[in-house]
């Protein structure tokens, strides 16, 4: 199961058991990530800082990402990783209750 | 001065020119009836001559006739003959020349005929006759002498008199006149003080002329003129000084509108950022609230009993609500900053789409309403559909607890104004509160009796007033409303716009 890694980008702790809990109920079994913030998660997917050392070669199945988060947003961390090799081609989920249309037309 | 004033004709000549022609015809008319008179009075001469003759030599003659002597007869004739004008004198009897003295002429000749009678024995009988033939070369000579003469010094006199007057006409008018052009043609604001002053001989304040008049009148001219200018310079200064002041006035203007714009520019930054925190900070605790609710109701639903299970419905029932409120209250502030495209809008196509939606979201799906066909219109497409969702679905929403709800959207004219409106049968409203009708969160309705924020008509009002109309609204308890809404662009009725306006 080592490659079916979901990867939660989430700052909110309520949030992050209630999206825990849902997945768990929808009898999604992966073994879940969870990044506290945009740095880590970027570090989580190129192996950098507390990642250092991780083998990229492996990168999570999808990405579960919220739009506003400490240090580096969703929209910057998303841009990032469409703009990698690596990471071009990760289905990616954002989550947001944002009503604004510049955030959805933005994460397209 | 001369090329456009044309070809130059100066008055002295023409007052000269004049003034001979003139003269020159009464001259000769007068010369005429002179020479008239002499050439009567010489032909009278010419007869008196004739009748003298009658008298003095008739007897003389016709006794030597009588007598037959011809010497004395010729001497007669010769004397006769060396009378002035006397041409030819001849003795005829029976046709026949008898005697005669000086030459014959056929030509400019006066002829009388004299009977020469004599008396024999108490009985005058004629024995010949005596032809005197006067010549009038001579008196036509003299006439043609004093024609010449008269002439010649009528010509001379003229010729002088047309001399002295061309130079008295020239010093006493036309120089001055020329100065004077010099001197208006030479004046500008400028030198409106200078006066002008002729060469001309002294002479009393009794003996003003038209000059002395054209010299005041001049000078009346100047110190009005000089009075004019000084009055318009002033303007002009005033002017420029108003100028400047507008031109502060704009520069303080602009300067102002800037500020306010920045100043807007920097608020409208605010408002967004603090619309898009409302929009995720302030859901995010609801989302734990309702998430957190759901899954006691899921994962210890069966520890709770049902007042348990109400308290519970209670709280999610309240988060959902705080969400719908910041939803809408969203919206209205959407509504305020979002930009404008107005383009014609078929209102009546509008509407059905808004029914449609209705329809799938709401269920308000029952075939109550009724749309006028072909209602235009000028607006936003997107705000418009906004209004028209909140109206009908307000509409709808009023008249879902009576049976045989009607709903209509219509258009009328007023006073030239194109009226749209919104018509239902449903619970109405008391007009006491009709000013509370549009205000943001303001209801007449407990939410128990019909759901809603108070915010839809807040957001219609924004709407109308931001496409430059007005909404108002009519009704009675029980009875119905009705919603009534203009919008600026299309206030004109379309029978009354031109063709080519309307396109």
């Amino acid at each position: 199961m080592h490659d079916k890694v979901i990867l939660l980008v989430e700052d909110n702790p309520d949030d992050e058991t209630l999206t825990l809990r849902a997945l768990s109920k929808s009898k999604i079994l992966n073994k879940i990530v969870v990044a506290r913030d945009g740095a880590e998660a970027l570090d989580y997917l190129f192996g950098t800082g507390i990642h250092d050392g991780r083998d990229t070669s492996f990168q999570p199945q999808l990405i579960l990402l919220d739009l506003k988060l400490p240090k580096i947003d969703g929209l910057e961390v998303l841009k990032r990783l469409r703009a990698d090799v690596r990471t071009a081609l990760l289905p990616v989920t954002i989550l947001t209750t944002s009503n604004e249309e510049r955030d959805v037309i933005t994460s397209y | 001065m001369r090329k456009w004033l044309g070809k130059f004709s100066p008055l002295g000549w023409r007052l000269v020119a004049t003034t001979v022609a003139f003269s020159t015809i009464v001259a000769l008319l007068a010369t005429a009836f002179q020479l008239y008179l002499d050439y009567r009075r010489d032909l009278g001469t010419i007869e008196s001559t004739l009748d003298q003759v009658g008298h003095s030599y008739l007897p003389t003659i016709g006794n030597a006739l009588w007598a037959t002597n011809r010497k004395e007869l010729q001497v007669a004739l010769d004397g006769l003959a060396r009378l002035p004008d006397v041409r030819h004198v001849a003795v005829m009897e029976n046709d026949e020349v008898w005697a005669q003295a000086g030459q014959a002429k056929s030509q400019n000749i006066r002829t009388r005929d004299y009977p020469l009678n004599h008396v024999h024995r108490g009985e005058t009988m004629t024995i010949g006759s005596l032809k005197v033939v006067m010549d009038l070369a001579g008196v036509y000579q003299r006439l043609l002498d004093k024609f010449w003469v008269i002439l010649i010094t009528n010509g001379v006199k003229t010729f002088l008199v047309a001399g002295f007057m061309l130079w008295f006409f020239h010093w006493l008018v036309t120089r001055h006149l020329q100065r004077i052009a010099e001197f208006a043609a030479r004046l500008n604001p400028g030198n409106l003080h200078e006066r002008l002053t002729l060469d001309r001989p002294a002479h009393a304040q009794d003996q003003l002329d038209e000059f002395d008049l054209v010299l005041d009148g001049l000078t009346r001219m100047q110190s009005n003129l000089a009075a004019a200018v000084q009055t318009l310079e002033q303007d002009i200064v005033k002017l420029e000084q108003a100028e400047s002041e507008i031109q502060q006035l704009n520069t303080a203007l602009e300067q102002r509108v800037a500020d306010r714009t920045a100043q807007l520019e920097a608020v409208n930054q605010e408002l967004e950022a603090f619309s898009y925190s409302v929009s995720h900070d302030l859901r995010t605790p609801l989302r734990s609230i309702d998430g957190f609710s759901q899954a006691l109701v899921e994962d210890y639903g069966e520890k709770l009993d049902s007042v348990g299970h109400d308290y519970l419905n209670r709280v999610r029932r309240a988060a959902q609500r705080m969400g719908q409120l910041i939803d809408d209250l969203l919206r209205l502030a959407r509504v305020t900053r979002a930009d404008m495209s107005v383009t014609r809008i078929d209102l009546s196509a509008l509407a059905a789409v808004v029914t449609e939606d209705l329809c799938k979201h709401k269920g308000y799906c029952e075939s109550t309403l009724t749309v006028h066909a072909g209602l235009a219109g000028r607006g936003d497409p997107a705000l418009l559909r906004i209004v028209l969702e909140n109206l009908l679905d307000n509409a709808w929403k009023y008249s879902s607890k009576i049976p045989g709800p009607k709903i209509e959207l219509g258009r009328m004219v007023q006073d030239d104004r194109v009226i749209y409106f919104v018509r239902d049968n449903g619970a109405g409203f008391d007009m006491t509160y009709v000013n509370k009708l549009f205000g943001a969160f303001q209801r007449l309705h407990r939410d128990e009796e019909f759901a809603g924020t108070g915010v839809g008509l807040a957001t219609v009002k924004r709407i109308i007033h931001r496409h430059g109309g007005e909404v108002w609204a009519e009704g009675c308890p029980g009875k119905g409303a009705v919603f009534y809404f203009t919008l600026s662009h299309s206030d004109i009725p379309e029978k009354q716009v031109p063709r080519e306006a309307a396109r």
